[in-house]
């Protein structure tokens, strides 16, 4: 097709890869035009947030507890991005006073697909943030939490993803004895965060 | 909400339980549990007896002194021929137990 300009201010006949390298500068592109479905592999695409004065989160048992006040939901934007997750704020707690419990815990963080069941998000079934003390000091002991992770849920476009927080006691210690997601002894705010990065 | 998660934990014993401030007690399905609160209230009970215990030695305003320091201040008043309840050791202890007595 012949290049035209046209009457009307446009010009047609420009096919892709036709205008030379480097001819389109910052200055020219409107702002904002860069929308985030133009946006390539490693770009940042949405990012979504969740905070809360999560207050005393505490369990007992085995069970991979969940932490439903910073439950985070996106809708992703493509097909085959990964997701940067990312918890900070939290005021993780140990305590052995007299061996009694509260050794400390471990973090994970899990997702769920279309309102499906919550999966671990991660590729392995290790921790990805703990605490731990190791003998009576006398007194308890708080810690800041803070951990992120680069996941990759498998989802069609137009589903919505569910991302939040996990724990459960630490390795060492029994059954019987409490642990702590978040200590509330500072009135802290706890941060989620999500951010959609594409892969193509 | 802000939940008593000691005496919620001492009311149930041997399940595993998450509690979470504002939101709510659930089981190991993440399913929310029907608290009955006199069950927990006499756990309340139950812990406040013990409460005293941990007043003196940690949590507290007024606190028993390192082992070394009460052994230092025997060692004092024995040289000043104080061994009695005029004593800096036997001051002390007094002035932790009153100020948490026990129930």
């Amino acid at each position: 097709m012949p290049v035209a300009i046209n009457g009307s201010g446009t010009v047609t006949g420009v096919s892709v890869g036709g205008l030379p390298d480097g001819i389109v500068d910052a200055d020219t592109l409107a702002n904002s035009a860069a929308a985030p479905l133009k946006r390539g592999s490693g770009s940042t695409l949405q990012t979504v947030i969740t905070e809360n004065t999560v207050g005393s989160i505490a369990a007992t048992g085995d069970t991979i507890h969940a932490v439903t006040s910073l439950e985070t939901s996106i809708t992703p934007l493509k097909a085959n991005s990964k997701f940067l997750l990312t918890l900070s704020g939290v005021n993780g707690h140990c305590n052995m006073i007299g061996s009694t419990g509260n050794h400390g815990a471990r973090y994970f963080f899990y997702v769920s697909v279309a309102g499906g069941s919550y999966a671990n998000a991660a590729t392995h079934s290790d921790p990805l943030c703990a605490t731990h003390i190791q003998g009576d000091l006398g007194n308890w002991l708080d810690f800041p939490v803070k951990y992120s992770y680069l996941a990759s849920p498998s989802y069609s476009l137009g589903q919505s993803l569910t991302f939040r927080p996990q724990f459960t006691k630490d390795n060492s210690m029994g059954n019987s004895f409490t642990y702590y997601f978040n200590h509330n002894t500072q009135s802290n705010r706890a941060i989620m965060m999500v951010s959609e990065v594409a892969q193509s | 909400m802000k939940y008593d998660i000691d005496a919620i934990f001492k009311a149930y014993p041997g399940i595993d339980i998450c509690i979470e401030d504002g939101v709510g007690v659930f089981d190991k399905d993440h399913n929310p549990i029907t608290l009955d609160q006199a069950k927990i209230d006499a756990a309340r009970v139950e812990l406040d007896k013990l409460k005293y215990q941990t007043d003196r030695t940690t949590d507290g305003e007024v606190i028993y002194d390192s082992w070394r320091s009460q052994l230092a201040m025997l060692y004092d008043d024995m040289i000043a021929g104080k061994l009695d309840t005029t004593g800096t050791w036997a001051t002390h202890i007094k002035a932790v137990k009153d100020a948490n007595p026990k129930p």
